[in-house]
């Protein structure tokens, strides 16, 4: 028997962890699998095992997987390339983190962001880091970024941050049946529906 | 009487993915997957409502890369290998079975559907658009776009050129496809800021989908909060998801597509039979993968292991009783809403295609039946937008907020510790173009070299990346799909520069790599 766990202790597991056995196993194909995937390989894994010393009927077609060679071709790592123009660039995360990224000659500068055009943080940085995370909540409010390095100052494109506030007062049953269907959004687009069948 | 009206969105979407080095490339199947399990399902089931005159109203997203991917020779013939491999799997399974009864039905069953779709996809002579731009002919369907190759917006807004571009080019490509304008746009990941409205107006893009919180957190708050289309500041019409009819059909725990009797979709015989009878339908190198053949049910919370044969005839019963209780919920909500609100509302409920066939396996039958019950009850009326705003023209005036349909709401999906790297390059390289295009000589050379290097960006632009390294599925895929464009990119870039081109290298690229022929940097960059 290969796994020593138990279905109950898999099922409890994240994704890295279920990887972590799958890798131990050498389970083909898990780099691509999802979340689900990986469990429920990882269940017939177990189900194989526990099997194996039981008589199959012909309409349980599950059967011991062979081992197979890894696939070789492990792509080599395409180095990465850095740019000649420098810029500072803001993008919205939610509504109170935003990323600058940013490409500038030097080793350290300041960051400097405003909201509706007020300081709102001002921070050394070091220019190798690239990026770095400004964590300052301003729902449907305006943010800059600038990064002063050298005395020269670069400043980035603004951004209307994301929100998550009801804007104005609305009367009585309207607006709690409006309200009532405020999302907790849980979609996730093309590849995100994990199946609910699993 | 009508009490308020549906409006069905459909978004077809996946990232392009070509990879002509390969006769088998795992990649590959998620076009085969889609088309085979949803969008021939999808197309069958709305022909038969056409045929059967049921008036039925859907708006569908055809993304570019997509319609590219439908259209491209080598895709097309490699998806009827597909097919043709799978129906000779499923014949090897009649036999296999055969002294089994119930399974030998069910392989019966997989020969049929398989062969059905085998002979849809040569009727259409291979060419899925034409179905969709029939039944758009026909009054029943719209058909919308996306940006150009699924960029999220919002965060592309660094480089306002970057933006434009999706959606122009995006429209350019609509054109080639349809021959038309489009007037609306599926943003991808419904990816709003208030920037990409003014590219939206230059390019005749007249209406957008927004999450329920992109209208509900929007300024003012909306009069009918997402039960009626609003203006936005720029002209723009946008619609919100209404999260009750979603859940309904999404949910994992409360959603339809869990009920026990509804055919499984983890369990498959790619992994469950020995691997000299499978190994020529899985991946050639072993590793064991989806077959499109599964014979189980839901069954329950139960182990893989455990669960029971599916019954075809029990699954159609269980999607007419669902069919039924959506028509029910919306027929009370829509008369409740429109108690509340004064007059009918729209119900605006968009969904990722796969989730009906690929996820759902029976979800191209429930919509057949919902569809159905509309137009046999007459109180809910399913609807396109330009017919709702006839109705309907005054609506109210709103400033959306920033916000996107993934995971939070926000953009933290795309955006974070594990993604973020691309963010430096994807400006990067945007900045090198608007250079480029200022300096650079108009040879043939350089505009094919041009032309390339916008391509390669445009495939890095794709949320799809951010997205599975974020999930961590195919995220291996994904980083060596943005490497090897940044890395192509880059290559280019050399060359321009020298004046020294590697035409070996970039025919390889070109080849591969071969999304949007129409292309052209000088008018459709920035």
């Amino acid at each position: 028997m290969r796994l020593k766990i138990k279905i109950e202790d898999l099922e409890k597991m994240t994704k890295r962890e279920l990887y972590q056995i799958a890798r131990e196993i050498n389970l083909k194909g898990r780099g691509r699998m999802r979340k689900a995937e990986l469990l429920e390989a990882l269940k017939r894994e177990l189900l194989l095992a526990e099997k194996s010393a039981v008589e199959e009927p012909i309409t349980s077609n599950i059967v011991q997987l062979e081992p197979v060679e890894e696939r070789k071709t492990e792509p080599e790592e395409l180095p990465l390339p850095t740019y000649e123009e420098e810029f500072i660039t803001l993008i919205p995360v939610n509504p109170e983190l935003s990323l600058t990224v940013w490409n500038v000659k030097g080793d350290k500068g300041i960051l400097r962001v405003y909201v509706e055009g007020a300081p709102a943080l001002e921070v050394p940085v070091e220019i190798g880091w690239k990026r770095y995370y400004v964590k300052i909540r301003a729902p449907f409010r305006e943010l800059t970024a600038e990064l002063i390095v050298n005395g020269r100052v670069l400043r980035s494109n603004p951004v209307l941050a994301p929100s998550d506030e009801i804007f104005i007062e609305v009367p009585g049953e309207i607006r709690e049946e409006l309200l009532s269907s405020v999302p907790s959004p849980g979609f996730e687009g093309r590849f995100g529906y994990g199946g609910n069948n699993g | 009487m009508v009490k308020g009206y549906f409006y069905l969105f459909l978004h077809h979407h996946l990232p392009f993915v070509k990879h002509p080095e390969y006769s088998y490339f795992h990649e590959e199947h998620w076009l085969f997957e889609a088309i085979s399990e949803t969008y021939i399902p999808l197309l069958k089931t709305f022909y038969s409502l056409a045929e059967e005159g049921v008036n039925f109203r859907v708006t569908f997203s055809l993304t570019p890369p997509l319609c590219e991917m439908l259209r491209d020779p080598l895709l097309q013939a490699k998806f009827e290998e597909y097919l043709d491999r799978t129906v000779e799997l499923t014949e090897k399974e009649i036999k296999r079975t055969e002294k089994d009864p119930v399974f030998n039905r069910l392989a019966r069953f997989y020969n049929e559907r398989f062969k059905s779709i085998k002979e849809f996809y040569s009727s259409l002579n291979r060419d899925l658009l034409r179905a969709y731009s029939e039944l758009e002919s026909a009054g029943f369907l719209e058909i919308v776009t996306c940006g150009a190759t699924h960029g999220l917006l919002p965060v592309l807004q660094g480089v306002e050129e970057a933006v434009k571009t999706q959606v122009k080019v995006a429209v350019k490509n609509y054109r080639k496809h349809f021959g038309k304008d489009p007037k609306g746009i599926w943003l991808p990941e419904c990816g709003y800021y208030p920037g990409v409205e003014k590219f939206l107006k230059e390019f005749g893009i007249e209406f957008f989908l927004l999450d329920s919180h992109g209208l509900l957190y929007g300024n003012p708050f909306p009069k009918f909060g997402v039960y009626s289309p609003v203006y936005t500041p720029s002209g723009r019409v946008a619609l919100g998801r209404d999260p009750e009819s979603s859940k309904q059909v999404w949910s994992a725990k409360e959603g339809y597509p869990g009920d026990p009797w509804y055919r499984d979709f983890y369990r498959d015989i790619g992994f469950d039979l020995p691997l000299d009878y499978i190994a020529p339908y899985i991946n050639p190198d072993g590793s064991r993968t989806y077959t499109g053949i599964k014979y189980y049910r839901i069954t329950g919370n139960v182990d893989l292991g455990e669960k029971e044969p599916y019954v075809r005839e029990r699954a159609l019963e269980r999607v007419k009783v669902h069919a039924d209780h959506f028509h029910f919920c919306r027929d009370k909500q829509a008369e409740y809403l429109r108690e509340v609100l004064g007059r009918e509302p729209l119900i605006v409920a968009p969904f990722d295609a796969e989730l009906f066939g690929h996820w759902w396996f029976e979800g191209p039958e429930f919509l057949y039946h919902l569809f159905k019950n509309f137009d046999k009850y007459g109180v809910i009326r399913p609807i396109l937008l330009k017919e709702y705003l006839e109705k309907y023209p005054e609506n109210p005036e709103v400033q959306p907020a920033v916000s996107s349909w993934g995971d939070r709401g926000y953009f933290d999906v795309w955006v974070n510790g594990d993604n973020d790297w691309v963010y430096y390059h994807l400006t990067g390289m945007a900045k090198v173009l608007n250079r480029l295009k200022s300096t650079v000589e108009k040879t043939p050379e350089n505009t094919r070299l041009l032309n390339q290097m916008l391509r390669e960006l445009l495939l890095s632009q794709s949320s799809d990346w951010p997205f599975l390294i974020t999930t961590k599925t195919a995220r291996a895929y994904a980083e060596r799909r943005l490497r090897e464009h940044i890395n192509n990119f880059s290559a280019l870039l050399k060359m321009v520069e020298t004046g020294k081109v590697d035409y070996k290298k970039l025919e390889e690229i070109e080849r591969k790599n071969s999304i949007f022929q129409e292309l052209n940097f000088w008018e459709d960059w920035g």
